[in-house]
């Protein structure tokens, strides 16, 4: 499930002008699939990743300003490191 | 065409999610090693020309399962903190003493969270030190 806030300000004479039908704020909130490439190096006590991502947009109601932008459906790069907790 | 209140589609989704963590759950039951992965990185979005940028953070939580060395369940919750993405957008005067227009500066952050369970698959070097995997994300 992803959460997405797409936040718009804007910085302008606000005394004396004014935007026409400017961009708001929007969020939404919807299910969304990805896949990924990882590769892991294991040690001893651990192992660490680098993994690329790629993902689609959240299923959520259309935004009104498509030629503003659209819900984000993100490549991702991480990395990190897996510790274990646990062992039977 | 009937309207469904906005509670609707998440409470939909609720149900789905609902399922599909009982199923993770179930899937679970064999399992034999766990570790938790604090990880960090960056994203690019496609949807958008490319023009929103984001760092991520996030920590996973691996499920190991017992009788084979292919396979693993994920569970994992991500935070995507934003970069500022700037353009310019036109203002309006009608004050005669004023320029009809001016330039206004936009400003868009866009963030994220998400909440997904997933599999890995482990692909190559499976009995070695160097593995490469496949993982398929949803919810």
């Amino acid at each position: 499930m992803s959460y997405q806030k797409i936040g718009v300000s804007y910085e302008y004479d606000k005394d004396n002008f004014i935007i026409l039908n400017p961009d708001q704020t929007t969020e939404r909130l919807g299910l969304y699939l990805s896949a990924a490439v990882e590769y892991m190096r294991l040690f001893k006590n651990g192992r660490i990743f680098i993994r690329l991502t790629a993902a689609t947009p959240p299923a959520a109601k259309k935004i009104n300003y498509p030629s503003s932008f659209n819900l984000m459906a993100p490549l991702s790069f991480n990395a990190g490191y897996a510790i274990p907790i646990k062992t039977q | 065409m009937q309207q469904f209140p906005p509670e609707y589609a998440l409470y939909q989704n609720m149900k789905i999610i609902t399922v599909l963590i009982a199923v993770n759950l179930f899937a679970g039951c064999c399992i034999a090693q766990i570790y938790i992965a604090p990880f960090a990185g960056y994203q690019v979005d496609f949807n958008n020309k490319g023009n929103f940028k984001q760092a991520n953070s996030g920590v996973q939580f691996n499920f190991k399962v017992k009788r084979t060395n292919r396979y693993e369940l994920i569970l994992e919750l991500q935070k995507n903190w934003p970069i500022a993405f700037h353009s310019n957008d036109s203002s309006f005067s009608s004050n005669p003493a004023q320029p009809i227009y001016a330039n206004a500066k936009k400003t868009i952050l866009p963030s994220s969270y998400s909440l997904a369970a997933g599999h890995r698959f482990s692909i190559f070097g499976i009995h070695t030190s160097n593995i490469f995997s496949f993982l398929l994300y949803g919810e």
